[in-house]
């Protein structure tokens, strides 16, 4: 990737706040990033869009030709857990497991030792709305591998031993749900926020459905879900447009056209019925947070998304982390974040307190949560929180695997192709008045549910 | 068709490059004992800064469990010239990802930032190298929160229980056998004195390795690094911990039924070399374990999962990077309906002849199986600096960091076999067994 340098706006907010620094320490900050020898450098990242030539495939990808390595993630929409028939739950976490298993002519141990060979690595995951892919190749093998990859999805071999196999490793997952204390909330909070709506579900489905699944239902799974019209491709690495279209048609060109008309209901998280206090003898308590949030495309998304950095963020700077970790030591953490799947968006958190300590850091939680949605953020809170996520901007270049992940995720939430290049201009432009604002929309006690799993009084 | 394809491919296997370097390390020593190290990686503008101590929980004193892991929260308490809570503050503003971990060998510092930053993050640690103080205040607060993560990371998972005796059976007298976190009441115990003790017999310039990966040059690097760290007096370096020889003939048996388990397991764990006890054995070992049940090609997991049917899983793995002994283990879940006795005894006749069928073609496969993915490794910088950080803080030389790939490839099939054999028959080992209290539910 060829370096330029980036926009001044960050250099003017850098060191805008470093000033309030200059006079309290006796380190000079401001001194130090002033005198660097290393400069700040923006660099190009020129994601294009790419349309394979015969099946009309379309993919974004970023060619950085650092090291001699491809990384593909690919994605197909309305193929999630929370898609799963009645009586079938489960299916899609099965097909996940089993789909690159083994493949076309090769048993599963052949299929392994193939791609442990070459260090050709695929694999399969799905989420509550998605169903999706990854391969990992050396620009070396990289024909192998894609020919691999596209017997996986065109020459699916389901053999039976393996499928028993695996539906036993899926049983016994299962069960470790029921001894891990977080995941017992994460299943609890499901079911509390989303009592009548699939995104409720287990992800990893129910026993009795799993039993039932054959390796024709597997088959049609795959055969029905994972098209050509609703795939989503991101490419990164070192392959030229040229391979990479060839290679999009020689993959997903054969992927049947699918059904997609069978989408499921939008639904905001069910907040009404006060916080859950659910008594197990555990020797922490354990909570989680629930509540509304904004659209990803929404204009109130950028000043939601920097009032709850502020509020529970990363590190340890966020006012909740402040109140309850860095003043009174009650917890090793609290944080909240954004969670924003197909059909809903929320604001999500957690903390962890022993019992004797749990009515005060949900005060705290209370307390803060309602102050920033009445009080709002200061201006140098605001400062401070768009530095963070301005300079921290280029460390998610770090890995190959990130950048194809961000190219899917661009494209799945429709951000625009130049959404790298405009991302630090969509933090920089939020007001504090816009900030505010969202504060005053989603911070407030009616948008707010705890889950929570312990001892209680 | 496609299979020979397939074939053809296999027929020119590529393996990492002999001679090639896992990494290209650059080393320098500053008069003060301060070793710094640089790997290139000039991908995206970005570094990552990690501070290496070589001292950990196995260096503190008896009955002072988590001094090492308290005193690593309390250097984000302040300085005598940052105050508290500015440390965080500062690297926040400027957008460094900023955290530390402590382990039994080592603790660390890291930090995430773009390169533009990199010296401010040299001063800041620079600065709580020699200068940390916190208030009483502080100190209290901090030991809450550590206890409190200690309830969150162990007690609160049914298993650290059964983890933690099993580490405590396996070492008995060495100091690898009590937690990292400590325990609850040596934890609440821990005075300011405790910590500043450790402190300044430990964090001494001898004891420092400072990694930084990423886009710099490795001069322009050394430079810094004698800028901000140079100038640190040199101090006296407290005595550290002795790791005795464990008792061959050990053999523990632990059997535990817990009551919030739901899962059956069987783990095994082995005292065996480590680099610092005999660095020329790491090599066959970690290929006997990439043999025996890394990954499902490998032998038990084809014979006990695949073949045999009595796990669902099955797994081994080899730890060398550490300042005393090593370790190698295998973890077990049996399948529904099989017991552990049962499992047990298809473990050790899964060993016997996984060993009996060692030969020169297998042992190439599975070392080209570690080779293949090394390059992955030259991708991303922040995995860089931790690899190189902690193999080298435990006293692996840059060479031997650098050479890993040739050293794997000279195992020869004889010397995975003889490491089986030491394994297998002479050294002091611990088996645990795990079951729920509620065994006795219905199947379904």
């Amino acid at each position: 990737m060829n370096k330029k340098f980036f926009s001044i706006i960050l250099l003017i907010t850098v060191c805008g706040i470093s000033l309030f620094y200059v006079s309290k320490n006796k380190i000079k900050v401001e001194d130090i990033i002033e005198n660097s020898e290393l400069k700040h450098q923006g660099f190009s990242m020129p994601v294009v869009e790419i349309i394979s030539p015969k099946h009309g495939i379309k993919a974004y990808l970023l060619e950085d030709n650092t090291n001699p390595i491809i990384s593909m993630n690919f994605l197909f929409t309305q193929a999630g857990y929370a898609l799963d028939d009645n009586g079938q739950e489960g299916i899609s976490k099965l097909t996940a497991a089993i789909i690159a298993e083994a493949a076309g002519e090769f048993d599963s141990q052949e299929f392994k030792e193939i791609l442990e060979d070459h260090a050709i690595s695929i694999n399969y995951k799905v989420d509550v709305d998605d169903f999706s892919g990854s391969l990992l190749t050396t620009k070396q093998f990289s024909s192998l591998a894609f020919d691999l990859l596209k017997q996986t999805l065109l020459k699916t071999r389901i053999d039976y031993k393996d499928l028993k196999r695996i539906k036993k490793q899926i049983y016994a997952l299962l069960k470790a749900q029921t001894e891990n204390p977080n995941q017992q909330l994460s299943l609890l909070a499901n079911k509390e926020l989303f009592p009548n709506h699939p995104y409720g579900k287990n992800p990893l489905g129910k026993k009795q459905d799993i039993k039932k699944i054959s390796s024709g239902d597997i088959k049609k799974f795959i055969t029905s879900k994972l098209g050509q019209n609703n795939l989503i491709v991101g490419i990164a690495g070192d392959i030229t447009v040229d391979e990479a279209q060839k290679m999009l048609d020689e993959i997903f060109g054969s992927l049947p056209i699918v059904d997609t008309n069978n989408e499921i209901q939008p639904v905001s998280p069910y907040l009404a019925s006060g916080f859950v206090h659910n008594n197990q003898n555990l020797p922490q308590n354990i909570a989680f947070i629930g509540a509304n949030a904004a659209k990803r495309l929404s204009k109130d998304f950028y000043p939601l998304y920097i009032a709850n950095h502020i509020l529970g963020g990363s590190g340890l700077n966020s006012r909740l982390n402040q109140a309850a970790r860095e003043k009174e030591g009650l917890t090793y953490g609290i944080y909240t974040g954004l969670y924003i799947p197909t059909k809903t968006s929320m604001i999500i958190g957690g903390f962890s307190t022993t019992a004797e300590n749990f009515n005060r850091v949900e005060e705290i939680l209370i307390d803060q949560w309602c102050k920033l949605g009445k009080e709002g953020v200061s201006s140098e809170e605001l400062n401070i929180a768009k530095n963070y996520l301005l300079n921290s901007y280029n460390l998610r270049f770090a890995d190959i695997t990130n950048i194809s992940e961000m190219l899917v995720y661009m494209q799945k939430e429709n951000l625009g192709i130049d959404f790298l290049q405009k991302r630090n201009t969509y933090i920089s432009d939020v007001t504090l008045e816009q900030v505010n604002q969202a504060a005053a929309k989603y911070f407030n006690s009616q948008n707010l549910r705890l889950i929570s799993i312990g001892k209680f009084n | 068709m496609i299979k020979s394809l397939t074939f053809f491919f296999i027929a020119f296997l590529w393996t990492f490059p002999a001679r090639s370097h896992l990494f290209d390390i650059y080393e320098h020593k500053l008069t003060n004992g301060i070793t710094v190290l640089v790997v290139e990686n000039h991908k995206a503008p970005i570094v990552k800064q990690m501070v290496w101590y070589k001292v950990g929980a196995v260096d503190e004193k008896l009955g002072k469990g988590g001094t090492a892991h308290l005193l690593e929260h309390l250097m984000f308490r302040g300085s005598k010239k940052i105050p508290d809570g500015d440390f965080n503050r500062i690297m926040q503003i400027n957008g460094a990802e900023s955290n530390a971990f402590t382990s039994h060998d080592y603790t660390a510092y890291h930090q995430n930032l773009d390169i533009s930053k990199l010296e401010l993050a040299m001063a800041l640690e620079a600065d709580r190298m020699q200068n940390l103080d916190f208030s009483d205040e502080a100190f209290l607060i901090e030991r809450d929160i550590v206890f409190q993560e200690r309830k969150q990371m162990v007690e609160n998972n049914p298993l650290s229980i059964f983890y933690e005796t099993l580490q405590k059976d396996l070492w008995q007298f060495s100091p690898y056998a009590k937690p990292v976190t400590g325990q609850e009441n040596e934890i609440l115990s821990l005075s300011k004195k405790d910590v500043m003790d450790f402190y300044k017999n430990y964090y001494t310039p001898e004891n420092v390795v400072i990694v930084i990966s990423g886009d710099i040059q490795a001069q322009t690097a050394f430079k810094l690094a004698e800028k901000y760290y140079g100038k640190i007096p040199v101090r006296p370096t407290a005595k550290k911990a002795h790791f005795p020889q464990i008792n061959n003939y050990t053999q523990t048996k632990l059997f535990m039924k817990l009551p919030r388990a739901q899962l059956p397991r069987i783990v095994r764990r082995y005292i065996v070399d480590s680099y610092n006890t005999h660095p020329e054995k790491i090599y066959a070992l970690s290929v006997l374990s990439a043999y025996l049940g890394e990954g499902d090609t490998s032998q038990i997991y084809k014979e006990l999962v695949v073949k045999r049917k009595k796990a669902i899983g099955v797994s081994s793995s080899y730890d060398y990077a550490a300042r005393g002994q090593g370790t190698f283990n295998f973890s077990l879940i049996p399948a529904q309906g099989v017991s552990t006795e049962e499992l047990t005894i298809a473990l050790d006749e899964a060993i016997a002849n996984a060993i009996d069928n060692i030969n020169h073609e297998k042992i190439t496969k599975v070392k080209n199986k570690m080779l293949a993915g090394l390059i992955y490794l030259k991708d991303n910088p922040f995995d860089a600096a931790y690899i190189v950080g902690s193999l080298y803080t435990i006293g692996m030389s840059k060479e031997d960091i650098q050479n890993y790939a040739d050293y794997i490839n000279q195992v020869d099939a004889q010397s995975v076999r003889q490491a089986a054999q030491e394994i297998f028959t002479t050294v002091p080992m611990v088996e645990g067994v795990v079951i729920p209290q509620n065994n006795g539910e219905p199947n379904e």
